[in-house]
């Protein structure tokens, strides 16, 4: 029914023609210049790596991916409730609202070891510090997305006799999802860099661990499988998200 | 919320209303000791200047503002806040873009949690009788202007309202399309018994439209006078272009004129 004004049709291999461009161009810089594998291991050798770790890949690649998502869903949950709550009431909203902006401001990962300290090593404190730093874009996106609500479809709201919380569930709600799912694109991609992070700092398990560990061994190729590994579950994370927002889309499509 | 009693003859009735909103630096009156009564099955239009407090009294019928002085009852209750039976209709169609054209009717018996089942075939058949037949399943950007205010229409009516409140509900649109929508309006009420508070900066519409208008001062609103429409029901549309309809809407005019100065 919209479909009269779609974009014009995506031509997917012109970034795929780059990306193997910039791989091909890697090779042979790697290859006549004689750069060291320990600094920068050619495509063949990460692939290699990739192929040969592949069993300890994946079972890293579960623990991050797991920690991650699970963190990335409570903290949309999270921060739906606590914009939520703030809209809902009007003193919470100004007890919590300006430390909400003030957090959003500190380099949060940087307090990666204090859950440490907290939590010890391990699983608790990674999945806390991954929360922690998605949690606010969530936040601080669907409070925006609430006030965004139309006065005029609040007032018909009312008129018809709907209460604050009808008025919060049929009007600011549906208002609010692109909103949402800005703050949760970001938040994507926050719990990753919390998880990855915290296994840096926290951890016996995951790609940031193994990263670690491979840097430990001076094995660059399985860094770079590592982070190759992490590049693609960010990006399915990303692309379900995109994928909910579509679907989001056509229920609450907001164009007048 | 009580039921209204049959026995009252009276839909709604202000009783000496002010209303005075806490600006700063100065408060603003906005409405004047107001009194006035809408009997049931009346058609009640509102003619004002812009800025005189129309939309206030409105709100105040509808249960969206409280009266600061003096007294509202809806069917010999005391109002205080919306209405079961009041159907409200505003200047824009505020449809929920992200709901059928359907739902968006169907909205009012969503929040008085009334069994979707139960409306369903009073609102089909006012999406029938309004012309949208057919755009049940649309959305409301896929509409014209005046569809939607069609689907506002149904929207109002959809719960069988005994009183329905417009507050310049066709200013949006075009002047054809205007007029269609009055013609609409009057078709969809003839066989109705429901009262009507219209306000309108359209002299045509109010005198086609109404059984007796009221015209508003300058702020803060008071009646100003009042005039009883001669013209008997059903009326049709071709009553616009009589000569007796032209010398109704230049008396009005005149009063509206005199007014102002
Ligand atoms: N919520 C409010 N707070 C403060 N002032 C208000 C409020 N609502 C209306 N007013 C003021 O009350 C006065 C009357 O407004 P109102 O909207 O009732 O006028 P109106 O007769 O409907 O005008 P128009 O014909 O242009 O629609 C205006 O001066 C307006 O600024
Ligand atoms: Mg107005």
């Amino acid at each position: 029914m919209s479909a009269t004004l779609a974009a014009p049709p995506r031509v997917h291999w012109l970034p795929l023609l780059v990306g193997a461009g910039v791989l091909l161009a890697w090779d042979l810089a790697v290859r006549w210049a004689h750069v060291p594998q320990v600094l920068l291991p050619s495509p063949g050798s990460v692939a290699a790596s990739l192929w040969h770790a592949a069993p300890a890949l994946a079972r890293h690649a579960l623990a991050t991916g797991g920690a991650a998502t699970g963190a990335f869903l409570v903290a949309v949950a999270a921060g739906m409730v606590l914009a939520a709550v703030m809209m809902l009431s009007p003193l919470l909203n100004r007890l919590l609202y300006p430390n909400l902006l003030l957090f959003q401001l500190l380099p949060k990962v940087a307090l990666g070891p204090l859950f440490v300290v907290w939590l010890g090593i391990g699983l608790p404190s990674l999945f806390a510090f991954a929360v922690f730093v998605s949690v606010f874009p969530v936040a601080v996106g669907t409070l925006a997305g609430l006030r965004a609500a139309d006065p005029n479809q609040l007032r018909m709201c009312r008129a018809a006799g709907g209460n604050d919380w009808q008025c919060f569930r049929h009007v600011r709600l549906p208002t609010s999802m692109p909103y949402v799912f800005a703050g949760a694109k970001v938040a994507a991609t926050m719990a990753f860099t919390g998880a990855t992070v915290g296994e840096f700092i926290s951890a016996n398990a995951g790609l940031g661990y193994m990263v670690m560990q491979a840097q430990a061994r001076s094995d660059t190729p399985l860094i770079f499988a590592a982070l190759a590994v992490l590049c693609v579950l960010g990006a399915a994370l990303y692309g379900a998200v995109g994928l909910a927002e579509d679907a989001a889309r056509r229920r609450w499509g907001t164009r007048r | 919320m009580p039921e209204a009693p049959t026995l009252i003859a009276e839909a709604i009735r202000f009783d000496a209303v002010g209303k005075t909103f806490p600006t700063r630096p100065v408060p603003l009156r906005a409405v004047e000791s107001v009194s006035f009564a809408v009997r049931r099955g009346e058609f009640l239009a509102i003619l004002g200047p812009s800025g005189c407090g129309k939309s206030t009294l409105l709100m105040m019928a509808a249960g969206l503002e409280t009266p600061t002085e003096g007294r509202l009852e809806r069917g010999g209750v005391e109002l205080v806040g919306p209405h079961r039976q009041t159907g409200v209709m505003f200047q824009d169609a505020t449809l929920l873009p992200w709901l059928s054209v359907l739902d968006n009717v169907l909205f009012p018996a969503t929040i008085r949690r009334i069994p979707r089942a139960q409306v369903l075939e009073a609102a089909m058949r006012l999406i029938e009788t309004v012309g949208l037949k057919g755009f049940e399943g649309a959305r409301p950007h896929e509409l014209s202007g005046g569809m939607r205010q069609r689907a506002a229409i149904c929207r109002a009516l959809v719960l069988d309202p005994d009183l329905i409140l417009m507050d310049e509900p066709f200013s949006a649109l075009d002047a054809i399309t205007r007029d269609e929508m009055g013609d609409v309006l009057l078709d969809l009420w003839q066989h109705t018994q429901k009262s009507a508070i219209f306000v309108t900066h359209s002299i045509r519409e109010a005198v086609l439209l109404a059984d007796r208008v009221l015209v508003m001062s300058r702020r803060p609103a008071t009646v100003a006078e009042e005039l009883v429409v001669p013209f008997p029901r059903p009326r049709t549309p071709a009553l616009a272009d009589s000569a007796e309809f032209a010398a109704v809407v230049a008396h009005l005019r005149g009063v509206i004129a005199r007014n102002m100065a």
